[in-house]
């Protein structure tokens, strides 16, 4: 049961691209990143809080703190831009699958639960990443909005490296 | 016309004389450069400097970084938030170096040299 409903996880991030409106407004893309941004501190407080390894507690700290900080920087843009963070079917299915994704964390422990976080960790970045590049950055219209999306991207890219690193060590 | 000739010659050679050439900043003024943290990379990635001159490490990223010595760790910046700056000035000469404890990929080198060594007037600071 705990298979099929990873694998169901698993497959709802491959689809999270499409499942991106085609052309999210601003209001949308900005509800779409505090989102993504959230979920990931979400799980990366469990995990700080649940594994028992001090790798894996680092890394989810590094997560908490980078993501923190990139919603503080997401916040003060929509605040300047007076643009209220629009919920919307892309952003509501973030969350959906963050609670799955935490809901299933939880009936885990040790190595079992240090592996499920990573395997998600890195599917969770590579979706968040190609739905930057396909939807979210192209369809910006705002410059300052687009300009930080770009400017986020790259910590994307280091976080999902890192995760591989660690999911290798699982093999 | 040969004497004018004669005269230009003069002058050449008299102002040639005054040339300052192979012109140095005085090694003695410490000098400071910047290091830019975006796009979770350090920029430039190698710095040569002397001893007391200062290197400043700017964070333009959106998330923290740190500056820290690889091997003995003997020098960490702490977290550098964006828009905050943290300066290194060595004392002695070597070789340092240093990466983000955050982020595994980022990592850089200053060289630093004797201040006995004149510097080239390109080396200026920036």
């Amino acid at each position: 049961m705990k298979t099929i409903k990873y694998f169901a996880l698993t497959a709802a991030l491959i689809l999270l691209p499409s499942l991106v409106q085609a052309q999210p407004n601003d209001a949308q893309i900005a509800a779409i990143v505090v989102t993504a941004n959230q979920v990931d501190i979400d799980a990366g407080k469990f995990a700080a809080e649940k594994s028992t390894d001090s790798t894996i507690k680092d890394f989810a700290n590094r997560m908490i703190t980078d993501h923190s900080a990139v919603n503080q920087s997401a916040v003060e843009l929509v605040t300047k831009l007076k643009v209220s963070p629009e919920a919307n079917a892309t952003s509501k299915s973030l969350q959906e699958g963050g609670n799955k994704n935490l809901a299933q964390l939880r009936t885990l422990s040790g190595r079992a639960l240090d592996k499920a976080y990573v395997d998600h960790e890195v599917a969770y970045h590579e979706q968040v990443i190609a739905a930057l590049d396909t939807v979210l950055i192209p369809n910006a219209q705002n410059a300052e909005l687009k300009a930080l999306l770009v400017q986020v991207r790259p910590a994307f890219i280091a976080h999902l490296g890192h995760a591989k690193q660690l999911q290798a060590t699982y093999q | 016309m040969r004497r004018i000739g004669l005269s230009v010659a003069l002058l050449a050679l008299i102002a040639a004389l005054f040339h300052d050439w192979g012109a140095t900043t005085s090694s003695a003024e410490p000098q400071s450069y910047t290091v830019l943290i975006e796009g979770m990379k350090f920029s430039p990635v190698l710095v040569r400097i002397q001893a007391s001159d200062t290197v400043v490490f700017r964070n333009v990223d959106l998330v923290p970084h740190t500056v820290t010595e690889r091997e003995a760790k003997s020098f960490d910046s702490g977290m550098i938030n964006r828009n905050e700056t943290w300066k290194f000035s060595p004392t002695t000469a070597g070789t340092f170096r240093y990466r983000c404890l955050y982020h595994p990929d980022m990592s850089g080198t200053i060289i630093v040299e004797n201040k006995s060594q004149p510097r080239p007037v390109s080396s200026a600071a920036r």
